[in-house]
């Protein structure tokens, strides 16, 4: 299924999926950082910005779930964070052909988020996580916890590989913007505060019509 | 020629004068408790207890594997105020109070006081509250244990009417030895 835009060139629309594994400001944040491992779904469309058809523009919505998982050994168990986003994103691609179906896509962006959902949770035991209470399974959008709805960062790459009408992706998205509004996920070590900014990186498959 | 030598020398010298003195600093900043905890804003309850704001859980089991059995020697102490904000406290300015070295047993806690007259120790059964790491003893006012590790821990407590931030470092076995030898049960 294909659809010609205004200047005549055909624009493909998509569908993706897979695995998105995030983190909160980085992985040399904390040496309690697990990782959280969570989905992402959604569409998008390939938008031909040269008549050589090798830069697109890629307009997508997905939703996909970010946030942090600690292993806290001095509690004795693990504290996760969870949060689902809306989210939708604007790559600028240029795809190399290096055979007859097969192509390398390398890309950078923007994207923009709106939170849907949220949890806190602990292991049985654990009450309080860097001034969080993380005793009961609780919406990271409350009051005592303030995380932030609205979400905005840089798409520093999307690299892969695609086959025919197959994508296989490899994306890794940088938060501009804390999201905690009242008390971090981090407190001060040696001085220094942490935002508890998302990074998240996804592995992804598609299909372009 | 030669004083150009000498020169050399003389700079090579202070060089290694100067990266000693270095070592030699980040060697004990890296093994001491001090330092670790900057001045800072306690968020005050209702009922103008400090709180802890970046408190995590420590677990009884870690609480019993790493703080019982030894003794833990006072290093530095943080004055906060009503309206929460910290303030180092100064050792030589003993009107506040006295510092304390503390032991945790399994069952029970000694204070090591030292008084003006004589060195007195109060030892009282203790209960640890992981909910909140609060130490609920007769022995001591009020004491939140903020962090540990295996060679320092901290507390927020309260002596007299005023609430501290203190930093105890731990005890070689013969230091506790010289406290059980150099103290007195405190008399009723």
């Amino acid at each position: 299924m294909s659809v010609y835009h205004t200047w005549g060139q055909k624009t493909e629309p998509f569908v993706k999926g897979g695995l998105t594994i995030g983190l909160f400001d980085g992985i040399a944040a904390s040496n309690e950082d697990v990782g959280h491992i969570g989905f992402n779904i959604g569409a998008g469309v390939r938008l031909p910005v040269s008549k050589s058809r090798t830069t697109f523009l890629e307009p997508a919505l997905e939703l996909i779930s970010k946030g942090n998982v600690y292993d806290v050994s001095k509690s004795g168990g693990r504290v996760s964070f969870s949060l689902w986003y809306l989210e939708t994103q604007l790559d600028f691609v240029y795809r190399w052909q290096i055979g007859k179906h097969w192509t390398i896509p390398i890309g950078t962006g923007l994207y923009g988020a709106y939170g849907i959902s949220s949890k806190v949770s602990a292991t049985n035991g654990v009450t309080w996580f860097r001034g969080i209470p993380v005793g009961e399974s609780t919406s990271m959008f409350d009051s005592a916890i303030g995380a932030n709805r609205w979400d905005a960062g840089w798409r520093v790459w999307t690299v892969g590989v695609e086959y025919r009408q197959f994508m296989f992706r490899w994306d890794f998205e940088l938060g501009f913007f804390s999201q905690f509004h009242n008390r971090m996920p981090y407190g001060l070590e040696e001085g220094k505060k942490y935002h508890g900014k998302n990074w998240a990186t996804s592995l992804n498959v598609g299909y372009c019509f | 020629m030669y004083m150009f030598r000498r020169c050399d020398m003389s700079r090579k010298k202070s060089f290694y004068r100067y990266l000693s003195v270095l070592l030699f600093g980040i060697l004990t900043q890296a093994t001491s408790c001090e330092e670790d905890y900057p001045e800072q804003s306690y968020i005050m309850s209702e009922d103008n207890v400090p709180e802890e704001p970046y408190l995590t859980t420590i677990s009884t089991a870690y609480f019993q594997t790493n703080i019982v059995g030894h003794g833990w020697k006072w290093k530095e102490s943080w004055r906060i105020d009503e309206k929460g904000v910290s303030v180092r406290y100064d050792v030589s300015n003993l009107a506040d109070y006295i510092p304390n070295d503390l032991y945790f047993g399994a069952d029970s806690m000694t204070v090591f006081m030292y008084k003006e007259t004589s060195n007195e120790r109060r030892t009282d059964s203790y209960i640890y509250d992981a909910t909140n790491n609060r130490i609920l003893s007769q022995a001591i006012d009020y004491m939140q244990l903020t962090d540990a590790d295996s060679s320092c821990i901290s507390f927020i407590e309260r002596h007299g009417d005023r609430y501290y931030k203190s930093n105890y470092e731990r005890m070689l076995p013969y230091e506790l030895n010289a406290r059980w030898n150099g103290s007195k049960p405190e008399k009723p």
